[in-house]
């Protein structure tokens, strides 16, 4: 498989002669081989082959140009084989990663040191091993484990009895979480409307999603400050911060959409289409969505 | 470098540079620090001039650091936002500003003869003041550059203003029913303010007492004022009360601000409300002064105290609210009406239960609805007219709602 990229770019993934190239303006050939994914941060990228974890950055420099760095580099687990990463979330200025034997490892990138995570998760009370499935890191740093627990790590999150998470998402200041039943819960900040409660409230804990309750959704994103959700009958519903048009309403005058919000897709002459929706994914100022094709609905 | 470069030769680099070490976050700081230092060897070696080549590159990573640190500014609470974000939005304000300015001179173009420019230039610098902090050891950069470019712009001036305020001294004096008046006392000795009113918490009007502020007759020239800070962007919040559904802020120029919502007859109003203005355009400080009753204080506090400025048409209104410390708000020009409860009448005022909003009342003192709120008619109101060269001590979490009678502009001073 290739990648090719465009657009801003400030890693030394691209460059010109040792200058960073700052605008790649047409798509390029990510160069290096045997890429599996590809993973991005706002000032370095992350770079997959298998298990193998790769970054690029730019070096701390201090005002002089020697650029005498390899433009990727290898990120290896402190007494493990390279190919030992199997997870990574991006941050500021660090990478926290799971290791394939489920241990966690946070990497500040520009000091170039490593930090154990200790456990905090220990048992969850029954017999069966649990260990963080899935991380993110937004202002804060949220771990998910494989029976369904949360932590805003190292604190275990308080979640209503019985629930459990098969999926979390989050934005600068807030994060969703999908349950096993296909429920939605929000928690963090709700000042531009991203956790979709309709109020513009904080939430310290998960609180369900009232808007959507016996809708099962099967996908989550998040960005920015806004949220995007796909149900099992092929609906997309989107809510928060609309700045942008973020929220892909074109109907709607408000800024700020505090409420789960059905998409109606329309084709080119404005009329009511009917859509199955696969797949969305949230950018901090923009949604993608991955459908089948465009039916014209049928009028009764 | 030419000589024509104002911005680039007026700031302190070496200063700046140990701001960068230390205070910037590192995933900024890699990209900044070899910006920095290429802009301080061309100050300093007046022959090479910077690539054009390399003057938008730079501008691209310092727009992108700008991006970055704006959303990181605007997530979370203000509050809990750390100040090195704060350092950084300054920094790249302050890059930001040579860079453009030396994209321009690199045409040795004289750069203070583009006003479009020029006025660009101070409105990021402005924004830079809004949203960053003051960079620990060269604290007054931003205003200060912002008042030495604002010189070469001439503002045509095609307002015909006089004076804004008629003089009106005798319409606001009827105290509406039920309401008690406050104490008053003229030019009240140092003595007498403590013994009297700051110990005991009694909010008063204190006549005479800033009759000597410069303010007082320069700023009611709305001449004046706009040739301080008629570039000048400044927040304004948009809706006749904060508590409102349609209630927004928006950041315009100061002389945009005064056509469209002071000058003309608008439906929406506009404030500029509770802003640091002194902070921001500190030439304006010289014309008061902070009156010397703020020396006294409930601990053993020692900072200055906050200073904001109130300034909007006439039908601003501050909803019933209370604040933590002590108040003095001052009037420059215009006249307000104030409305005062004590902080004993909190559970008859129906404060809202949010966090956002838990100082603020749901009751209305002016249209009072007894139905919905009924305790609110054991709460006793008291009532002041607050005329220009007035003094109105409100007491630490004495609840005040704050109407404006005609255009107007207060000072308060916040302090412990």
């Amino acid at each position: 498989m290739l990648f090719h990229y465009a657009g801003f770019n400030v890693s030394t993934l691209f460059s010109n002669d040792g200058d960073i190239t700052y605008i790649v303006d047409s798509f390029t050939e990510v160069p290096f081989p045997g890429i599996t994914d590809f993973q991005i941060g706002w000032s370095y990228f992350l770079v997959w082959k298998g298990r193998q974890l790769y970054i690029s950055k730019k070096p701390e420099d201090s005002g002089h140009n020697d650029t005498d760095t390899q433009s990727v580099q290898p990120i290896r687990i402190p007494e493990k084989s390279l190919d030992s990463c199997k997870h990574a979330a991006i941050g500021k200025d660090n990478v926290v990663i799971l290791s394939n034997d489920n241990e966690m490892w946070q990497y500040k990138i520009y000091e170039d040191t490593w930090k154990k995570v200790i456990n905090f998760i220990g048992s969850g009370g029954d017999s069966e091993k649990e260990y963080a499935v899935k991380i993110i890191q937004g202002g804060c740093t949220v771990a998910l484990t494989n029976l369904g627990r949360a932590f805003n790590v190292p604190t275990l999150i308080d979640i209503p009895k019985r629930v459990r998470f098969i999926d979390v998402a989050g934005g600068f200041d807030h994060t969703i979480f999908l349950a096993e039943n296909g429920d939605i819960y929000s928690m963090g900040m709700g000042t531009r409307g991203q956790l979709g409660h309709n109020d513009l409230e904080d939430c310290d804990n998960p609180r369900i999603i009232d808007a959507l309750a016996g809708i099962k959704v099967t996908q989550i994103s998040a960005a920015g400050w806004h949220t995007a959700v796909v149900t099992d009958q092929g609906d997309l519903y989107t809510w928060g911060w609309n700045v942008n048009g973020e929220l892909g309403l074109t109907s709607q005058e408000s800024k700020v959409i505090a409420v789960p919000t059905l998409i109606d897709f329309t084709n080119d002459r404005n009329e009511s289409v009917q859509v199955s929706v696969k797949k969305v994914q949230c950018g901090n100022t923009f949604t993608v969505c991955m459908t089948g094709t465009l039916k014209k609905k049928k009028k009764r | 470098m030419p000589n024509c470069t104002i911005i680039a030769n007026s700031i302190p680099w070496s200063l700046l540079g140990e701001n960068v070490q230390n205070y910037i976050p590192i995933e900024m700081k890699i990209h900044l620090t070899s910006i920095k230092h290429n802009l301080e060897t061309s100050v300093e070696d007046k022959i090479k001039f910077p690539s054009l080549k390399w003057i938008k590159n730079s501008l691209i990573v310092v727009e992108a650091c700008l991006d970055k640190t704006w959303e990181i500014l605007n997530s979370g609470h203000w509050q809990f936002v750390p100040v090195e974000y704060r350092y950084c939005y300054t920094l790249c304000t302050i890059l930001k500003t040579v860079l453009l300015e030396l994209r321009y001179s690199n045409n040795s173009k004289q750069f203070t003869e583009n006003t479009i420019l020029l006025k660009n230039i101070i409105q990021q610098i402005d924004k830079g003041i809004l949203l960053g902090a003051p960079l620990p050891n060269v604290t007054d950069l931003l205003p200060k550059l912002a008042s030495e470019l604002n010189i070469y712009v001439t503002e045509s001036l095609q307002l015909d203003l006089e004076e804004l305020i008629t003089d009106s001294k005798n319409l606001y004096n009827s105290i509406l029913p039920g309401f008690t008046e406050i104490v008053q006392y003229v030019i009240p000795s140092m003595e007498l303010f403590y013994k009297e009113i700051f110990m005991p918490k009694v909010p008063a009007l204190m006549k005479d007492c800033i009759k000597h502020w410069e303010a007082l007759k320069r700023w009611k020239n709305l001449k004046y004022l706009l040739s301080v800070a008629g570039n000048r962007i400044v927040p304004i919040e948009i809706g006749s009360r904060y508590t409102d559904e349609n209630w927004s802020q928006q950041l315009l120029s100061f002389s945009e601000f005064l056509q469209k919502y002071v000058l003309t007859e608008c439906d929406q109003v506009g404030y500029l409300a509770q802003h640091q203005l002194f902070e921001q355009i500190p030439e304006l400080k010289d014309d008061f002064t902070i009156p010397e009753y703020c020396n006294f204080t409930d601990g053993n506090n020692v900072e200055q105290p906050d200073i904001n400025a109130w300034f909007g048409p006439s039908g601003t209104v501050s909803p019933l609210h209370f604040d933590p410390k002590n108040n003095f708000l001052c009037q420059v020009f215009g006249y307000k009406r104030i409305i005062l409860y004590h902080p004993n009448d909190s559970s008859n005022l129906y404060p809202y239960d949010t966090k956002l909003l838990n100082n603020t009342a749901q009751v209305d003192p002016l249209n009072p609805d007894f139905e919905k709120w009924p305790n609110f008619s054991k709460a006793k109101g008291f009532m002041v007219y607050l005329k220009p060269g007035e003094i109105l001590y409100i007491p630490p979490k004495w609840w005040h709602h704050v109407t404006s009678l005609t255009p107007s502009f207060s000072i308060s001073f916040w302090w412990d």
